[in-house]
């Protein structure tokens, strides 16, 4: 995306269930706005910081015409939207896994502008960020808007309820560093973990998955531990009090991220890209080589012909590795046998998890995740048709001779990711979005079509072996 | 048929690319048992913690991969007592080594690394770190990236101290965990950068830096310094009117106006200045220098240096601007709300300057002495 786009393309809440939670509109006043602006620069476009910073003045500045003001503010709007969105796909990386949600369940929260002229008494938070920012105390405004977004309360209680509270205050304890604590609060933490610590293998042995509250026992042995670092206290009991103010101020440290001033928050290197699967910049490795466009053509040739097969192979491969695999644990190995006829509800009739584990006999809600988890077969099947797909074309850019062997890390890089895009375009997206959408009837994606078939050969007397 | 919305909850193409391990009872049995081996109370949760990390590891490793050939370090290559890399575990896979980085939490979004394990000797030094974030309670870990060895900035690795822990971002770590089951199967250990050569073609280390000099008086003159250019400092250039009317947009040119204006402190109009981008850290070093005017002793001379971020980076808390020289030294620190850290000293023709910048997690860089000397025989 071109650089100078981000002031005049809005990225705007969809809550269509099937896309990726917004959408990115082009604003044409925006545009004409900017492009007379850039027209003053005769042949060559303006530097980025420069265009922000005159905006920026034009939308602060008391003495501004209207439409000026209108105009910068709405480029400024447009620009707001894309750090925003960023912000929102780190909050999601760091707390979404293993607690079930993604960045489209935190876009509403802080998505709610649609670039349309502000009526009655609702303020956008993409204007509230921009009125609340001052460029001389703050070190960016994209950073400003990362900062804002971490902030924001309801953002936050979202996180604390779906994630972090199933961390219990103990849990939150135990893996805190007393070394980033001061004066009482680092005893009380030191003394915590002797004890707490000491114990919680055992107690997790003795099947406590959650940490339980200190016994009265722990807390008697704490209180004289911090006796000893003359530390006194009333009581073990206001042990137990000291030790949840301190859980406490460590959940809301959490969910608040870095600490310090908006001084100190590294939040310039957000780099507001948008648009793209791609969710954040790894640091690159200087000597990249790319890909010839002439040898990425017949590249994508040879894709395009192997996709199909190495996506067959690819679902052979991970069924039978979990079957295998639920086979080989005594918990799970009654349900091996179940995971076809699971997959047949899910795929050829389309019927719910619940709908799925009752007509198996299925109890556990974990029996049913470690049998169907679909999730967890997708993962498998796109790492496997990635893996046949790579192999394969190694194999050609050897034959080809485009490339000296063993490769080299930063080459392999390159050619994976291409080949993501590539088999996220055919393939996955459709097969995630479907998952996720409504539904009422089988499933019908070209990745839905593949599975059926191979499910339909495997049951069939003569099975075709893997390859 | 009835209709129905979601299976385990709304997730996307992200959710394929993260892994999240569970962990069964055989992983907590084995950490359990290793961590009553540990004969010091104050580590067995550590080990805990680290073996139920490696146990999930693996057992992700072989799910997900056929044939990988696994190996913990050859017994003789392992490290010793007296090579103390808490918090990493070590693995080599289809002759990959591997450290495991393991952590409770990456909340913070700064992961901690031992120096040792950077600094390891060679033949153990990991090709490949691998982060691992252990939820006890979930009963989980969470493989949060990979990041290869000759990716961590070359002043991290030129001035490693082997007790001091280092903190990186999590930003650097390869999140997708796909990319990581790709380099193990597909990367040749011959193709991968080792650790040993990644450090011979460093630049000499701070002792031989010691030598270099800068000699601003040939910024004022208009000449060019050989130290500067090979330093890959800007070209000196003067501080004119203009430069201070203008609202300028790069951090260390708006310092130094806000320094005249707020600190005001004087520069004169003859002063030349210059910057450097140090790589591999967050800082950029901008220096005015100048040479007071006719009633002053004529051998006397100023200079005036300024730390700032470099563009897209942030100045961290407690970053300390140091200027050493024979016989003294000025020392501040970067307190919450500043955005840079200046230095003005003045003074003889013998004199010398070395500036030292230090932030906690970064390893301390040494600047070249400033110095301002006539060539001899002028």
């Amino acid at each position: 995306m071109n650089e100078l786009s981000r002031y005049w393309k809005l990225i705007k809440l969809d809550a269509a269930e099937a896309g990726r939670g917004y959408q990115i509109q082009a604003l044409p006043p925006a545009q004409q706005f900017l492009e007379a602006y850039c027209s003053d620069f005769a042949d060559r476009t303006p530097p980025p910081d420069q265009v922000q910073n005159q905006l920026l003045q034009w939308l602060q500045a008391p003495t501004a015409e209207q439409t000026t003001h209108t105009g910068s503010e709405l480029c400024l709007r447009c620009y707001v939207s894309h750090p925003i969105l960023q912000s929102c796909l780190r909050r999601s990386r760091l707390f979404g896994p293993g607690y079930g949600f993604t960045y489209r369940d935190l876009l509403p929260f802080v998505l709610n502008d649609d670039g349309k002229p502000i009526q009655g008494h609702f303020v956008p938070f993409a204007i509230e960020i921009l009125r609340s920012f001052c460029p001389q105390q703050s070190a960016s405004l994209a950073g400003w808007v990362d900062l804002r977004v971490r902030r924001h309360p309801e953002l936050n209680q979202f996180l604390l309820e779906r994630g972090l509270h199933s961390s219990s205050d103990w849990a939150l304890l135990n893996r805190a560093n007393p070394h980033q604590m001061h004066g009482i609060d680092r005893v009380l933490v030191e003394v915590f973990h002797q004890v707490y610590r000491r114990d919680r293998p055992q107690h997790h042995q003795q099947g406590r998955q959650r940490c339980s509250d200190p016994t009265e026992l722990q807390l008697q042995e704490m209180y004289q531990r911090l006796r000893e670092q003359q530390v006194s206290l009333p009581s073990a009991q206001s042990v137990l009090g000291q030790l949840k103010r301190i859980a406490d101020r460590l959940r809301q440290a959490e969910i608040w991220g870095r600490r310090g001033s908006p001084v100190t928050e590294p939040l310039e290197t957000i780099d507001p890209e948008t648009g793209e699967a791609r969710l954040r910049e790894v640091p690159g490795r200087t000597d990249e080589p790319e890909l010839e466009a002439e040898e990425r053509s017949k590249l994508q040739q040879f894709c395009c012909d192997r996709l199909h097969h190495c996506l067959e192979q690819a679902i052979q491969q991970a069924l039978c590795e979990r079957i295998q695999h639920l086979q080989q644990r005594p918990r799970y190995a009654q349900f091996a046998h179940q995971v076809k006829p699971a997959l047949q509800l899910l795929y050829v009739e389309g019927k719910s998890q619940a709908q799925i584990a009752a007509q198996l006999g299925m109890t556990n809600q974990s029996q049913v995740s470690r049998v169907l988890n679909p999730k967890e077969l997708l993962t498998a099947i796109r790492q496997h048709t990635l893996e046949r797909l790579l192999r394969d074309l190694l194999t050609k850019v050897q034959e080809l001779n485009l490339v000296e062997f063993p490769v080299s890390p930063a080459y392999l890089n390159n050619l994976v990711q291409q080949l993501e895009t590539f088999v996220d375009e055919q393939v996955f997206y459709a097969a995630v979005a479907e998952l996720n959408a409504t539904r009422n009837g089988p499933l019908n994606s070209a990745f839905a079509d593949r599975l059926r078939l191979v499910l339909h050969e495997q049951s069939s007397p003569v099975a075709s072996p893997i390859a | 048929m009835s209709t129905q919305t979601d299976i385990n909850g709304f997730w996307d193409l992200q959710v394929l690319q993260e892994a999240v391990i569970p962990l069964e009872i055989e992983h907590f049995d084995r950490a359990v048992e290793l961590s009553q081996t540990e004969s010091h109370e104050h580590h067995q949760w550590q080990v805990y913690i680290e073996e139920l990390a490696y146990g999930g590891f693996l057992t992700w490793l072989a799910e997900r991969t056929l044939a990988l050939a696994i190996a913990p370090l050859p017994q003789s290559s392992a490290p010793s007592r007296d090579w103390p890399t808490a918090g990493v575990k070590h693995l080599v896979v289809n002759g990959l080594r591997l450290g495991l980085l393991v952590t409770e939490s990456v909340a913070h979004e700064t992961v901690t690394i031992p120096g040792a394990a950077i600094i390891a000797p060679t033949e153990l030094a990991p090709h490949l770190y691998v982060l691992l974030e252990v939820q006890e309670e979930q009963e989980q870990i969470i493989l949060r990236g990979c990041l290869w060895c000759d990716q961590l900035p070359e002043q991290i690795r030129q001035f490693v101290q082997p007790d001091a822990i280092y903190g990186l971002p999590l930003d650097w770590f390869d999140p997708d965990s796909t990319h990581l089951l790709v380099y193990l199967q597909f990367l040749q250990p011959a193709a991968v950068v080792n650790p040993a050569v990644a450090k011979s073609v460093l630049p000499p280390p701070i002792a031989a830096r010691h030598q270099t000099l800068i000699n601003v008086w040939n910024w004022a003159q208009n000449g060019v310094d050989v130290t500067t250019q090979v330093l890959s400092w800007s070209l000196p250039q003067p501080l004119t009117p203009a430069f201070a009317l203008r609202r300028s947009p790069t951090k260390v040119e708006a310092a130094f106006q806000d320094l005249m204006r707020r600190q005001q402190i004087d520069i004169p109009s003859q002063a030349q200045y210059s910057y450097v981008n140090l790589e591999g850290t967050p800082f950029q070093i901008g220096a005015v220098s100048w040479l007071p005017g006719e009633t002053r002793s004529p051998c006397e001379w100023a200079l005036l240096l300024i730390v700032v971020a470099q563009p897209g980076k942030v100045l961290p808390l407690g970053t300390t601007l140091q200027v050493m020289t024979a016989t003294g030294l000025a020392e501040v620190t970067l307190e919450t709300t500043d955005l840079y850290l200046y230095i003005l000293v003045a003074g003889g023709q013998e004199e010398a300057f070395t500036p030292t910048v230090r932030s906690p997690h970064i390893a301390p860089v040494i600047l070249p002495a400033f110095i301002c000397r006539p060539p001899s025989g002028s």
